[in-house]
């Protein structure tokens, strides 16, 4: 079925103006308003005269579609990476206690060590070489010498 | 920072305070070690520093008479000594703020066998009991 004749846009203005608007809008002189009216007729029309302003109507509406998914989609990856950020800043004084808990640090002649694990074996042989035995036997000497 | 006693802040200072305050820790003839947390070797020791020292005679008497300066202001202690020198000492010094602290010292020069030019300070801090202390150094291998 034909359009356009007896659409509110057609008896609004007449071609002359259309046709002139049209121009504007590739001069990149339409207002937004302007636009908006001319975006109305040409959806109306099937005028052969606005075939090439159909076509740019319709590949920029859908960019405008586009963009707008990809500004909503930007949007979303904002938020997830703002709550990404947060979720770590707020993890960090947990993470960081986790690993302050234990510290280690040691000298051996001069050369530094910084690997918890291993300056706690080094503690714990150290430690292992604290023996008693010598002690004891020390003790023991010491209570026959009295008794000699 | 890790070379700090903490408790010399507290105003409860050890003669030891003055070997493991890192003077000795970047020297050839030793081994400086600090191990600190919430629950170390198993029991609940927050803070160890021991320091070694070997074939250094004047680093060795600074050790020794540091350790023989405290012995006389320990709570609790169990000395052996050949002369009048330390060969081996287990001191429990007065507590603070509820945290047990304790020296444990050997100096190899006085084994009865086995000698060496070698003395061990060890340093902890906890809220642990003597007995677990003395039993972590018996069965420790």
């Amino acid at each position: 079925m034909k359009k356009t004749d007896f659409t509110p846009y057609a008896i609004k203005h007449d071609k002359a103006f259309w046709l002139r608007l049209q121009e504007r809008y590739f001069e990149a002189a339409t207002t937004e308003e302007e636009e908006r009216e001319l975006r109305g007729f040409v959806a109306a029309t099937d005028d052969a005269d606005f075939r090439e302003l159909q076509a740019v109507m319709g590949y920029v509406g859908a960019m405008r579609r586009r963009t707008s998914v990809r500004r909503a989609r930007r949007m979303r990856v904002r938020a997830c990476v703002a709550a990404a950020i947060l979720l770590a800043v707020l993890a960090l004084p947990f993470a960081f206690r986790q690993s302050s808990q234990v510290y280690g640090e040691a000298y051996v002649r001069g050369e530094r060590v910084t690997d918890a694990r291993h300056v706690e074996r080094m503690a714990r042989h150290t430690i292992s070489d604290m023996s008693m035995d010598d002690v004891a036997e020390t003790q023991l000497l010491q209570i026959f010498e009295g008794i000699e | 920072m890790a070379f700090c006693m903490p408790f010399a802040l507290s105003g409860q200072k050890l003669h030891v305070d003055k070997v493991l305050d890192g003077r000795y820790r970047k020297h050839p003839q030793t081994t400086d070690v600090v191990y600190s947390g919430i629950h170390l070797f198993d029991l609940p020791i927050a803070y160890y520093h021991s320091l070694t020292v070997f074939d250094d005679a004047q680093m060795m008497d600074a050790v020794a008479d540091a350790v023989a300066s405290d012995e006389p202001q320990a709570a609790e202690k169990e000395v052996t000594r050949v002369g009048k020198h330390i060969f081996f000492c287990f001191l429990r010094m007065k507590p603070v703020d509820d945290e047990s602290r304790f020296i444990i010292f050997k100096d190899m020069r006085y084994a009865p066998s086995g000698k060496k030019r070698q003395v061990t300070l060890i340093y902890m801090e906890g809220e642990c009991s003597s007995a677990q202390i003395r039993k972590m150094f018996r069965t420790s291998k």
